[in-house]
């Protein structure tokens, strides 16, 4: 079980993600835009993974890993990124891989795919942490 | 070999592995004992030009090591080792070569191998910079199979074998959609053309709107994963559909396609490839849809179940009997709109008794089914055209339903109460038929003849009388004491009849059918309670246009509610005084008056006939019968010469029962006793009613109880001397008076070909629908009568029969237009009893269906026999067209190219086989290619 936070502007599909994964037994934090989910990372070193929306105002999605990538505090472990999409465009991908974006999620979600691949990103940051 | 390149060209279409479709491999067929190409595929052509075929493979194939090889047999291992090839312009591509050594099966399976004993090794290249993919799809391939087929798993080693018996297409794609190989063989089966070089979006997904999002999502999803890992395709893969339609072109019927999809990793773990694995489900999908359709039939029966279990036995008998006579009729009603005018009206009283019962009885599915179809039959009675077709079909489908509900509501009657329908109403009436019979037939030949002709034959009289037992052992069983002594007494006086003195054997006869005649009046009474009010209100009306109020007053208030049969104790009552009163009419020589009470009379007759008919066929029958003799009566002028003087009873019944009336009636010798039976009936009910209110002081319109009864015992006994005048002027060569018990008997544990037939008419529309095929459904021989056991193994069989006809058999009304035959099709099935004598062993039953469609192929049916193997090419050659026709019967064998949702596995004719083998029946079949099809099933009795 992880803390996780859920970015995006719409409160219904917070709402929707959070119903997913606390159901799944995670801890979930909210934020409704980039600017106020970086503080709380910033704030809360033991979130996980962050599951972030791209368009948003304030910090888009885009902004927010680039920001945690650059400014996560050396020594402590960065959140994993998940990016919240509708559709998806080869630049997009490109542009997700260089802030390190681990997958992209369609909405509307799956619940039980999500939670299995959440499950396989914790699990694997569990390994890699090992190494 | 001058001509080895033509000769490859021509040959290459016998190497029908699926290795072909492989694409980037070599194959070649090897010859054990020279090492010589005896066949080679295109790509190994295309690496090795020149002449292959007959040439031995060191020297054409460069580097092939012929003890390589044979070590690589030796050992049983995959052995490889590169050679070149030698390509025309190029660089030469090293290729790894396997040997195979395959089985004989696996050997067939691939090419047929004429003249070599020895089955042949397989040769196999691959392109060596692909080896390691190769490999790696081939394991995925190899996953796959051995998920999904158990008897290929077996022989998983093979591969390359295995693909050729896959029923499933598997193929991957790369990031842009295109549709790369491996690709199975079967691809091309499920799509119908060869598929390598396509899009999958293209292909698959070709059914969705370009526009649109789900098309939008999936492209999204390959963009996603493609190059990604495991997580990104956990997230993805869910927008791939698993089910999609597909239709090869616009003519074909749309196939339901199940699409798996798995991710192919490189050695990074980024996706590389997704394999494809798709299965045309067209036909799981509609048995799937089956077992919802039974999980809710289940439910649909414990409601049911519930619904007859707070009905008393002998109602739900009632109900069930009386209801599947009105189905029946309802059926034949609707069919002969056209024809009859009061076919509708009919239907309609039907349909309407039969909701109101069942809603009386609370069998809710049932009212409902007939509610909706009321509904209809209203709408086509207030139609301008004579016949509304399209309302006409709908009523008939709204029909099957009210049948398909009624059907389950009497199986489970059967299964869970042990109800058999309709079986008391029909017994009794046959019996009190067959003694009006014999008193008939009897009477006809004179006392002692009957009685000769019983002792005679001491051997039909014995059948008769163990069926006679079992009837009252039935009867026992169902908890009727008194018919079950009657029938005990009826079965003592048999068997004393013959030593007995005759006179008293006649009275017993007599009183005993009087008995019986009076329980099924019972039964009508019951079939009477529920009253048409506008049926009533003819009576009541026409009664009271001669002054006869005071009678439809004390009916109603006392009669009506005593007899608690309303409508039928009113018309049996209004009857009896319409005939006293023409009596007395007569008696005054006031003609005019009795003109007039006849007419009356007749109304009534009309009006007490259309109440019959909602209570029984049988008693219909019987009133027209009445109503007949009334309106052929005589003129009045030749009345009153006949009958000048002669102011007696017999004078009345001659006035009805004139010989021409007679001539009429004995034609028919079920007519005659029908219209005893109707008297016997009329006086039963009529000696109740007045019983019952002998002493009653408001049942008083000027005409004593006493009198009425005995002009009705007058008329009673004038009918009868006119029958045995009738009967003595016309006497018939052979006594049959035993036949109709016979037949009676017979119900016990022989059912009428028409038991089955609601249930295969349904079967037939219903196939007419699903597979949209015009067909006239014509049934021959409904009365034809089947053992039970017989019957319900037909019941199994016949369905399956009928789908062959209909789906493989009959065309589609465009295909018949164009073969030059009319568009509707037609299926026949005639039920037959080859000889009717009850002596003689040699009875044979069975029935014939005939359809005329387009025959069986014959051809296709050695065809795949062979490649089923359960035949050689040299037996074939042997065998004449009857002979092929029986492969019919082999399970599993079907001449359909395809398999669809109503048949095509060839398991029908199998079942049909094992149910007539059963009882040592035969079944011949005979096809008519273009013409159509007759098969022909009896067995002995």
């Amino acid at each position: 079980m992880a803390k996780i936070l859920i970015v995006d502007d719409s409160s219904i599909i917070r709402e929707s993600l959070r119903g997913t994964l606390a159901g799944g037994g995670h801890e979930v934090l909210e934020a409704p835009d980039g600017a106020q989910a970086l503080k709380l990372v910033m704030a809360t070193p033991d979130i996980e993974l962050l599951l972030t929306d791209i368009n948003m105002p304030n910090l888009d999605g885009f902004g927010l890993c680039r920001e945690i990538m650059n400014n996560f505090p050396a020594g402590r472990r960065a959140p994993s990124a998940i990016a919240l999409t509708t559709e998806s465009s080869a630049e997009m991908k490109q542009k997700g891989r260089e802030v390190g974006i681990k997958g992209w999620l369609n909405k509307p979600h799956d619940p039980e795919r999500l939670l299995l691949a959440v499950n396989m990103i914790l699990e694997k940051r569990k390994t890699e942490a090992v190494t | 070999m001058t001509s080895a390149d033509s000769m490859d060209d021509s040959r290459e279409g016998i190497l029908k592995s699926p290795l072909l479709s492989l694409g980037t491999e070599g194959i070649a067929l090897l010859d054990p004992k020279s090492w010589t190409l005896m066949d080679a595929n295109h790509q190994l052509k295309t690496w090795f030009p020149g002449p292959l075929i007959g040439q031995n493979c060191e020297t054409v194939l460069l580097g092939f090591q012929k003890e390589f090889a044979v070590r690589a047999l030796e050992s049983g291992q995959s052995y490889s080792w590169e050679l070149s090839t030698r390509p025309g312009q190029g660089r030469s591509i090293p290729v790894e070569a396997r040997v195979i050594a395959l089985s004989a099966d696996q050997a067939s399976a691939l090419a047929p191998s004429p003249g070599s004993e020895a089955p042949p090794y397989l040769l196999v290249l691959s392109n060596n910079s692909r080896a390691k993919e190769k490999e790696f799809m081939l394991k995925s391939f190899s996953s796959v199979i051995d998920k999904n087929n158990r008897l290929i798993k077996e022989q998983s080693k093979k591969i390359e074998t295995l693909l050729h018996s896959m029923r499933q297409a598997i193929f991957s794609i790369q990031e842009n959609g295109q549709i790369v190989e491996p690709v199975s063989a079967y691809s091309k089966v499920v799509f119908g053309r060869e598929i390598e070089g396509l899009s999958v979006f293209d292909l698959i997904y070709g059914g969705f709107d370009p526009q649109s999002e789900a098309l939008a999502r999936i492209r999204t999803a390959v963009l996603q994963v493609w190059g990604a890992d495991d997580v990104q395709w956990v997230l993805s893969a869910g927008e791939f559909p698993k089910r999609v339609t597909f239709q090869p072109n616009s003519q074909s019927p749309i196939q339901k396609l199940k699409v798996d999809s798995l991710p192919i990793w490189d050695d990074a773990g980024a996706l590389s490839r997704i394999l494809f694995v798709v299965e045309d489900v067209t036909q799981v999908e509609s048995l799937e849809k089956q077992v919802v359709a039974e999980k809710e039939g289940n439910v649909r029966n414990l409601q049911a179940i519930q619904e007859l279990a707070n009905l008393d036995r002998s109602t739900l008998e009632f109900f069930l009997s009386r209801s599947a006579d009105d189905l029946e009729h309802t059926s034949r009603d609707l069919q002969s709109l056209a024809l009859e005018a009061g076919a509708i009206d009919s239907a309609f009283r039907r349909i309407h008794t039969l909701k109101g019962n069942a809603r009386t009885y609370r069998l809710s599915r049932i009212s409902q089914a007939a509610h909706v179809l009321e509904h209809t039959l209203t709408e086509l009675k207030a139609s301008a055209e004579p016949v509304a077709t399209g309302i006409v079909k709908l009523a008939m489908n709204q029909l099957r339903d009210v049948r398909s509900e009624f059907l389950n509501y009497s199986e489970l009657a059967k299964r869970i109460f042990g109800i058999q329908d309709d079986f008391r109403g029909r017994v009794l009436m046959e019996i009190a038929r067959f003694l009006a019979q014999i008193e008939v037939k009897s009477r006809g030949f004179g006392t002692g003849e009957a009685f000769r002709v019983m002792q005679q034959d001491a051997h039909r009289l014995k059948a008769s009388l163990r069926l006679l037992h079992s009837i009252k052992g039935s009867f026992r069983e169902l908890g009727k004491s008194t018919l079950s002594e009657q029938v005990h007494e009826l079965e003592t006086l048999l068997v004393s009849g013959a030593s007995g003195d005759r006179g008293i054997f006649f009275n017993r006869l007599q009183r005993l059918r009087i008995d019986f005649f009076q329980q099924s009046s019972e039964l009508w009474e019951r079939g009477g309670s529920d009253l048409d009010a506008r049926g009533l209100n003819r009576i009541k009306l026409a009664l009271k246009s001669v002054g006869r109020e005071r009678l439809v007053e004390a009916s109603t208030l006392t009669t009506l509610h005593d007899l608690g049969a309303q409508s039928s104790g009113l018309g049996f009552l209004a009857l009896a005084d319409l005939f006293s009163q023409m009596e007395r009419d007569f008696e005054a020589k006031d003609w005019t008056h009795l003109e007039q009470t006849r007419e009356v009379a007749i109304t009534v007759i009309e009006a007490f006939s259309d109440l019959l008919s909602l209570s029984s066929a049988d008693a219909l029958q019987s009133s027209h019968a009445v109503l007949h003799l009334l309106k052929s009566a005589p003129s009045l002028e030749t009345l009153t010469e006949t009958l000048k003087g002669q102011a007696d009873h017999q004078a009345l019944t001659q006035l009805l029962f004139t010989p021409r009336t007679l001539e009429v009636l004995s034609q028919s010798s079920a007519c005659l006793s029908d219209t005893l039976f109707f008297v016997d009936l009329f006086r039963t009910l009529y000696n109740r009613g007045a019983q019952r209110q002998g002493s009653n002081e408001s049942y008083n319109h000027g005409e004593s109880v006493p009198r009425t009864t005995v002009v009705l015992e007058n008329l009673y006994e004038g009918i009868r001397a006119e029958l045995r005048r009738e009967e003595l002027r016309s006497a018939p060569a052979v006594p049959e008076e035993l036949k109709p018990l016979w037949r009676i008997l017979q119900t016990l544990d022989q059912l009428p070909a028409s038991s089955l037939v609601g249930r295969l008419e349904q079967v037939v529309g219903d196939l007419a629908n699903t597979l949209d095929r015009k067909v006239k459904f014509q049934i021959s021989g409904r009365g034809t009568s089947f053992p039970r056991q017989h019957l319900e193994r037909l019941q199994d069989a016949l369905p399956h029969l009928l789908r062959n006809s209909m789906d493989h058999g009959l065309e589609r009304a465009e295909e018949r237009a164009q073969a030059g035959k009319p568009e509707m099709g037609l299926l026949r099935l005639s039920f037959f009893a080859t000889e009717d004598g009850i002596v003689q062993g040699e009875k044979k039953l069975g029935f014939e269906l005939s359809d005329d469609g387009r025959g069986i192929d014959t051809r296709l049916l050695v065809l795949k026999a062979i490649e089923r193997k359960l035949l050689t090419l040299e037996e074939s050659e042997g065998m004449d067209e009857s002979a092929k026709l029986q492969l019919i019967f082999i399970p599993g064998l079907s001449t359909a190219t395809e398999v669809t949702q109503v048949s095509g596995r060839g398991v029908g004719m199998d079942v049909v086989r094992t149910a007539v083998d059963q009882y040592g029946g035969s079944i011949r079949l005979s096809s008519d290619k273009g013409k159509g099809t007759k098969i022909r099933v009896e067995f002995p009795i």
